[in-house]
């Protein structure tokens, strides 16, 4: 009886065991991966660097709310191969996902071996082939992939071309003639913000789109760009003397004088915005924004030819994204960095990236985003009049700096195409490039509970500029970590995220206090001035204790100086930098600066100084970045 | 003491049962796991086996196509230099359009700039193989794209140089979009 009983007991249970078994196994077969990914408790960690602050206006906070599963690190970096190719140097691996806009196949060569071929994966096959072959290296391998097209022209006033009876030009003739017609008529026909590299080049290659698009422009153009990195090439003798003589004629049609080379954008956008300049070089997006904020109506010219069918619209991605082959050697990680990229790409992703602005799109099935402004140039589109400028690193130089004594009329054609000829051969030595000192310890970038040494050390040595008490900055601070290890000037200056307006004077406590509540506490309108954790405020000379009541929402509780509280009576002297922009405007973090604080932050401007000067004069000193402090503590709580 | 040898005897009995039953349980999970692995190669093997076959007859196809497409253009070649008119050019290629179902018909410039037969111009992005087109005199096939249009594949030859409505071309291409060029290949192949 006992045996038939125990044997009885014992076949429930091995059935039941068995049952189990085979349940368990069959479940493990069928969800491998979901097994892996739920046996990671942590959420993937995914580093992301940002060409710009303009990604972060509505792409970085989408991303983080449809990606809930991630936790996203965002850095902004900065607009160049060579900021990543330190950035490899240093840290011996690059972050996980990487943009940039300056593109050029040869500039990226050097990076080729550390970054992950995307050639096969799903969201490679979103393109158009014919665009993506552009950046298919020889092997077929393609590690870089273009998002949507900014549009690049020139912006009419149309509704000044009507008032004084100007038609709208169709080619390169009647644009002369419109830009005649409206300085008869004391209206600046033409406008350019010379000053920058990208204006020059745009001008220079845009004016001679048709011979940089012929059969010898395009093959002089791929020599170019597949050049070996010891090998130099120089400019051809068919093409570019062309390009050279036709933009000495622009120069020249739109009335350049020597000075207009210092212009930087707001002195040429106000009286254009002011309808005082009929015609403006800037974006399709910009046109946009530009007819609705100042109310009235604007069209893209392109770059004009001889006949209205040889106009052309020069054209380049927002930016190019790459992924590292470190973290693609992480499949689940790379399944979640392509998941990302995957978003990024779709329709929304472009449409949330390009913010309301117009662009083309290199993907299928994702159509032009529709603009007023661009509605203009359909035809143009439609007949695929789309430049893409070449874009090295050396060409953006060269292009400002030859533009420029163009300008001034130290060069003419001829001049200007030997000497940019010659610095394409024989490289000038940058003297940025010149080291400075050797630091000897290393600062993390990562953001602690006591928050980031890097932005401490960094502002630290701002702080030391002008021996003020206190600094306090805001907007992303760092862009890398400090590493041990020769600096020059270019290095020193890639380590702080992008520049800033800097300010100096007499704050008082209470000042102070409300400076650091507007500066961590989430308004009543919700909006909330900390983005993203690793962009909280950096304070050197003065901590301030928060607490974290939700994820990346903060309530200031105390602000110290040297470990007691602060005396709201008491006056300090206090630096200040940061990006007001990205305070205040509704894109970013929708948080106008208190009237009190803001007569001050106009009063205590320091003249001619921003940040990259600051660090520069304050580390020609020091010859080291200084140590950090824990100038931050986060609670956790309610 | 017997009650002490039974219960030791039944003990012993347990112990047995619990490791049969373990053992087949695990031979269990092996089998599955096993024959798992076995559908999943073999429906791995097929499919892979199938793919490549489906690629291979598209490949051929695909050739077929291109040769086909070619050989049709260089025939075109002498007529059109010796068409008294733009419009019997025309008239020619609108024929020849409905009878080999290609989307499209490009006289090719220099640099890559087409005019098509209703005079609607433009500039055909055919990358490196431009060049190849127009200066080693190759006959060329390449993926390319209008904003907003569907892709196309272009199948281009080299041309005596010539004019049409003004323009003046070294190259003729034919394209298909997508729709056209899967049904095109469904007539020659399957």
């Amino acid at each position: 009886m006992t045996t038939s009983k125990i044997s009885r007991r014992s076949f429930l249970q091995a059935s039941g065991a068995l049952a189990a078994m085979t349940t368990l196994s069959a479940c493990s077969a069928d969800n491998d991966d979901s097994a892996a990914s739920n046996s990671n408790s942590d959420k993937i960690r995914i580093t992301f660097y940002l060409w710009d602050r303009s990604m972060m206006k509505a792409l970085t906070p989408w991303l983080e709310q449809k990606f809930p599963e991630y936790e996203f690190n965002f850095l902004l970096g900065f607009n160049s191969m060579e900021y990543y190719h330190d950035l490899l140097g240093r840290a011996e691996q690059l972050p996980d996902i990487i943009t940039c806009r300056r593109f050029s196949l040869n500039d990226a060569a050097s990076l080729a071996d550390h970054l992950a071929d995307l050639s096969t994966t799903e969201v490679a096959g979103t393109f158009y082939a014919s665009y993506l072959n552009t950046n298919k290296e020889p092997g077929g391998a393609i590690r870089w992939l273009p998002m949507c097209a900014e549009v690049d022209g020139t912006v009419a006033n149309v509704d000044l071309f009507e008032q004084h009876g100007i038609p709208l030009p169709t080619n390169y003739a009647e644009f002369v003639d419109a830009i005649d017609a409206f300085e008869a008529a004391g209206i600046k026909g033409y406008g350019a913000d010379w000053a920058y590299d990208y204006t020059c080049l745009e001008t220079m290659q845009g004016c001679a789109i048709p011979e940089l698009m012929s059969l010898e422009g395009t093959a002089w153009r791929m020599n170019y760009e597949s050049e070996a990195q010891d090998s130099r090439t120089g400019l051809d003798d068919v093409v570019w003397p062309t390009v050279f003589e036709k933009y000495e004629q622009f120069l020249k049609d739109v009335r350049v004088q020597p000075g207009d080379e210092k212009y930087e954008l707001n002195p040429i956008a106000k009286p254009f915005f002011e309808q005082k300049t009929a015609m403006l070089r800037t974006t399709a997006s910009a046109a946009d924004n530009i007819s609705s904020t100042y109310g009235f109506n604007t069209v893209v010219l392109p770059y004009f030819g001889e006949t209205d069918k040889d106009g052309w619209l020069l054209t380049y991605p927002m930016c190019q994204t790459a992924v590292s082959n470190t973290a693609a050697q992480d499949e689940t990680k790379l399944a979640a960095i392509l998941r990302v990229l995957q978003a990024m790409y779709s329709a929304e992703g472009q449409r949330v990236l390009a913010a309301g602005g117009s662009v083309l799109s290199y993907n299928k099935e994702v159509d032009t985003t529709s603009s007023k402004a661009l509605e203009h140039d359909n035809d143009i589109i439609a007949a695929n009049h789309l430049y893409v400028r070449l874009a090295s690193t050396e060409i953006f130089s060269i292009s400002q700096e030859v533009g420029h004594k163009m300008i001034i009329g130290e060069y003419d054609a001829k001049a200007a195409y030997e000497a940019f000829n010659d610095q394409l051969v024989s490289p000038k030595k940058n003297p940025e490039t010149e080291v400075l000192f050797t630091q000897n310890i290393a600062y993390p970038i990562d953001m602690t509970e006591h928050g980031s040494a890097a932005a401490s050390s960094v502002l630290t040595a701002l702080r030391a500029t002008y021996n003020a008490d206190i600094a306090v900055g805001y907007s992303p601070i760092v862009s890398t970590s400090i590493y041990c290890g020769d600096y020059t000037t270019q290095q020193i200056l890639w380590v702080m995220a992008g520049n800033y307006g800097v300010t100096q004077g007499e704050y008082t406590g209470a000042e102070l206090l409300q400076m650091m509540e507007w500066l961590v506490n989430v308004k009543e309108n919700g909006a909330n001035p900390i983005r993203h954790r690793s962009f909280m405020p950096v304070t050197s000379g003065m901590e301030y204790k928060v607490t974290e009541y939700e994820r990346c929402k903060f309530r200031l509780e105390e602000v110290t100086v040297n470990g007691e509280p602060l005396n709201e009576a008491a006056t300090y002297t206090v630096f200040v930098a940061g990006t007001d922009v990205w305070m205040e405007d509704e894109n970013f973090c929708n948080c106008p600066m208190p009237e009190s604080l803001k007569t001050k932050r106009m009063d205590y401007a320091i003249e001619g100084a921003d940040s990259r000067s600051c660090l520069k004069e304050s580390l020609a000193n020091s010859k080291q970045f200084p140590a950090p402090s824990n100038y931050l503590t986060i609670i956790q709580g309610a | 003491m017997k009650n002490q040898k039974e219960a030791r005897t039944a003990t012993r009995h347990r112990v047995f049962v619990a490791a049969v039953v373990l053992v087949c349980s695990a031979a269990t999970v092996m089998g599955v796991h096993a024959y798992m692995g076995f559908m999943n190669r073999t429906i791995y093997d097929e499919s892979s086996a199938h793919l490549t076959e489906i690629y291979h007859q598209a490949n051929q196809t695909l050739n077929n196509k291109v040769s086909f497409n070619w050989g049709i253009m260089q025939m075109w070649l002498p007529y059109l230099e010796i068409a008294q008119s733009d419009a019997e050019i025309r008239s020619f290629l609108a024929s020849a359009q409905e009878e080999y179902d290609f989307t499209d018909f490009f006289f090719i410039s220099r640099d890559g700039s087409y005019i098509t037969l209703d005079g609607e111009q433009g500039y055909l992005d055919l990358g490196q193989m431009q060049s190849q087109l127009i200066l080693e005199q190759q006959p060329v096939v390449a993926n390319s794209v209008v904003p907003n249009n569907p892709e196309i594949m272009v199948f281009a030859v080299p041309a005596e140089k010539g004019s049409y409505q003004g323009f003046g071309y070294e190259a003729i291409a034919i394209s298909y979009n997508n729709a056209d060029l899967m049904e095109s290949l469904k007539i020659s192949a399957f």
